[in-house]
């Protein structure tokens, strides 16, 4: 640096200082380093699992331990509830997610008391309800799990945590959440959803074993409606991530557009009962994922440009009656979900849609002379 | 982080060997001339002054490296075999397993095989495979599963479920009651296929069932598996049938079978979290010696908790010797019964997960300063006779274990390895005996 009779060269002074706040920047680096290495750990999540004793409990209690649910750094306490009758099975269930020594399991608290569990519980996922048996009539199944589930949506009301987000995964799910909605008034509605993503799942998975692509570049199929027979697997909007691009699978598969009307559509509905009939049992290790994976992206947000199928409260989008737990397609952000607006229905797609609302108008007629109100 | 930290300590390099000097350039003139030869001095040292810098933050990045849990080497992943030696059948993928990938980054899958996947065991450990606990959130993997004929249509019931789940890292599913088929071309095979005792069945019934079960999948696993496979053993009796799988698997390094103790070793760990009243995560370095049996030795001479006054012995703790060396010992060997008792089937969850840590710590490493229990080929340490598979405590790093040696033993612990590893010797005898 060149000092020019005894005065400084303020240009020069400018470019070193320049280099200095270059160096200043880089250094940022290191203090957030630092900054890490001192990060204090998030409060833990309280998580309800209802029906825990259960298979599908069984499989979703250790995805949820590890971390797969809430992501890698949220601890959480467990909340596990059942029946008198299984009370022993489920604190064996307490047993062994203290055996496996999950880092992120900040606790286990197993109950059969309904208020105890649902105390402070940021999260429910009410697998427990009542299961079809052999010759049940329809309104036999509905009312039992009316009565359930109205004594649930006090419950959680009273005891819950003011955000809590409840999934609703007992068949009839749609039903069932519309009957915790209406019990539990204070709860917002947008946080009473039930689980069609084992549907979105199914689907997604059907169409990249046709198309013989992996399953995570088939995505934004769609399921509307009820969690039932009656659900409408929608692939007009699916794409596939290719090397090109993202390509619609209508493009691809032209030449099936039978298949993808019909073939497609039934397969996915009645993956269920296939999966009973091989295994004698029905699909836990897919419905316990399906479950992880709604909660996952409802709490952690949808991938950019990707959407979900959630059984949600209709406001009337689509031209499906208000006042029903419909299955839309969402985005998810920042912990709250979006329906997708201005996707193109075609008159096919506007039959099934409107058979499966017209299904749950019936179902919700049912539930509620059930339970005469 | 570990993209981070070579970045953070270059830029200390930066501001070292740049900024003070600059920031001198600035402001020493303002003190005037008297200062400007020691500026000019300054101004001379930067080459020199650069090199050290550099080189103390490359070492300082590795030595951080090291330290951070995060940072695992994943170089010594089994590499995935994409195409079959001329001699063995082309194994067809039942599932569209696509191994080239769109993302130009993503790892080369691992093939993992599960016996007796039809289990509730195997219903309980696929989709924790396939979500990625078991080897990476970043390793995508190709399951192949196998069971017995009979469990055909059950088997194939669990691969329509793992597809339904649309797991992202799940590249392919094979399922199989074929053992060759099974076998061809894995990384990585977790053996949870056995014989399971039945009311009223002899000891040396159960042994001679299971024996020639391992005897068979030896052959079949020596044959086909990839080289470097790395074997778990689950099936009870897991010590006994790991031995007889490296007997029969004489081309597989016997470094490479393993049982699995690792559900006793979290066990302890959570008993002693229990009594303590603190997070799991915080208590380490317990072990489990020998069988995994009733036999079993769980030792807290060694283990630590992590306290706010930094790392404490377990004793010091628990404040409580006889509750240390009776009661959490029976109730650590009895758990398994523990929770047969109450769920009327054998525990499955806990199994599982701990069949995940097992690999994953010796695939990914263990944490630095800290040991897990797997039951590995005895090499004589701690005078456990050499040749019997026997539960140790082990590091693993680079995917390879080794135990930890220089631990002391004192005579308690002494005679209860020492009884163990009868019961081992004793094991290994009757099945000798039925093979023959």
């Amino acid at each position: 640096m060149e000092v020019v009779g005894g005065e400084v060269d303020y240009t020069f002074v400018i470019q070193k200082s320049l280099v200095l706040l270059l160096c200043v920047v880089l250094s940022w680096k290191m203090i957030v380093y630092m900054c890490n290495l001192l990060k204090i750990e998030k409060e833990p999540i309280r998580v309800l699992v209802t029906g825990a004793a259960g298979n599908i409990g069984y499989a979703i209690a250790p995805t949820i331990a590890r971390g797969m649910m809430l992501g890698q750094d949220q601890p959480m306490i467990l909340h596990l509830l059942d029946i008198e009758p299984a009370s022993k099975s489920l604190e064996a269930v307490k047993m062994e997610l203290q055996d496996s020594a999950f880092p992120l399991l900040h606790g286990v608290f197993a109950t059969t008391n309904i208020d105890e569990a649902c105390k402070g519980v940021n999260i429910a996922i009410m697998i427990g309800g009542f299961a079809r048996k052999e010759g049940m009539e329809r309104r036999e199944v509905m009312s039992k799990n009316a009565v359930i589930f109205k004594a649930q949506a006090s419950a959680l009301e009273r005891y819950a945590s003011d955000d809590c987000k409840v999934l609703v995964v007992a068949n009839p799910a749609n039903t069932n959440a519309l009957i915790l909605k209406e019990f539990a008034p204070s709860i917002p509605e947008e946080n009473i959803t039930c689980l069609t993503r084992l549907d979105h799942n199914r689907a997604q998975a059907r169409l990249a074993e046709k198309l013989s692509v992996p399953v995570s570049s088939v995505k934004n199929v769609i399921v509307w409606g009820n969690h039932s027979s009656t659900q409408y697997p929608d692939s007009n909007h699916a794409t596939v991530s290719t090397k090109t691009g993202d390509q619609p699978v209508n493009e691809l598969l032209v030449a099936d557009q039978k298949w993808l009307k019909n073939e497609f559509i039934t397969e996915v509905q009645q993956r269920g009962a296939e999966i009973l009939r091989a295994r004698r049992q029905s699909s836990a290790l897919s419905a316990a994922s399906a479950a992880c994976d709604h909660i996952h992206d409802w709490f952690l947000g949808t991938p950019k440009g990707n959407w979900v199928s959630m059984g949600v409260c209709s406001d009337g989008s689509y031209g499906i009656p208000p006042g029903l737990v419909y299955s839309f397609p969402v985005i998810c952000e920042k912990g709250s979900w979006k329906i997708v607006q201005g996707l193109n229905i075609d008159e096919f797609s506007r039959e099934k849609m409107d058979d499966s609302a017209r299904e749950l108008a019936e179902e919700k007629a049912l539930a509620y002379s059930c339970l005469n109100v | 982080m570990s993209s981070e930290s070579p970045s953070f300590l270059y830029s200390i390099a930066f501001f070292v060997a740049f900024a003070i000097p600059e920031a001198l350039n600035i402001l020493l003139p303002a003190f005037g001339d008297a200062v400007t030869q020691r500026r000019v001095k300054v101004e001379r040292a930067y080459p020199p002054l650069l090199l050290p810098v550099i080189v103390t933050g490359v070492t300082v990045e590795k030595v951080t490296s090291s330290i951070s849990p995060i940072n695992r080497d994943r170089s010594e992943l089994p590499k995935a075999i994409t195409h079959e030696p001329p001699q063995k059948p082309q194994i067809p993928i039942h599932f569209p397993a696509i191994i080239d990938d769109l993302d130009p980054m993503a790892k080369e899958p691992v093939r993992v095989l599960v016996t007796g996947a039809a289990g509730q065991i195997g219903y309980a450990l696929v989709p924790m495979i396939a979500r990625g606990i078991m080897l990476g959130a970043d390793q995508p993997v190709i399951l192949h599963m196998l069971d017995i004929p009979p469990a055909a249509e059950a088997l194939n019931g669990v691969k329509m479920e793992l597809i339904d789940a649309a797991f992202p890292l799940l590249k392919g599913v094979v399922a199989t009651t074929d053992a060759v088929e099974g076998c061809t071309g894995v990384n990585v095979a977790v053996m949870v296929g056995g014989f399971p005792r039945k009311e009223g069945m002899e000891r040396k019934d159960v042994m001679t069932k299971n024996v020639s079960i391992y005897k068979s999948q030896a052959t079949a696993l020596e044959k086909h598996a990839a080289p470097n496979c790395k074997v778990l053993v689950v099936a009870n009796p897991a010590n006994t049938n790991a031995l007889i799988l490296k007997e029969f698997a004489p081309s597989i390094p016997e470094k490479n079978i393993t049982c699995l103790t690792r559900l006793d070793h979290n066990r302890a760990l959570g008993q002693i979290s229990e009594r303590l009243s603190v997070p799991v995560s915080d208590v380490k370095n317990v072990i489990i010696w020998g069988n995994h049996s009733s036999s079993q030795y769980p030792d807290v001479n060694h283990a630590k908790v992590q306290t706010s006054a930094g790392e404490k012995p377990v004793r010091e703790l628990v404040k409580n010797d006889e509750y240390l060396n009776g009661e959490f010992i029976t109730t650590v060997q009895q758990r398994g019964a523990a929770i047969i008792k109450a769920r009327k089937l054998s525990s499955a969850l806990s199994a599982a997960s701990s069949a995940c840590d097992h690999i994953r710590d010796w695939v990914l490493g263990t944490p630095e300063g800290t040991f897990v229990s797997m039951g590995v080929y005895s090499d004589g340490s701690y005078d456990v006779p050499a040749g019997l598979i026997y539960s140790f405590p082990v590091t693993c790093r680079n995917g390879e274990w080794s135990i930890v040696q220089g631990l002391p033993i004192d005579e308690m612990s002494r005679k209860k390895m020492d009884l163990t590893a009868e019961e081992l010797k004793e094991e290994k005898d009757l099945a000798y005996s039925c093979l023959s």
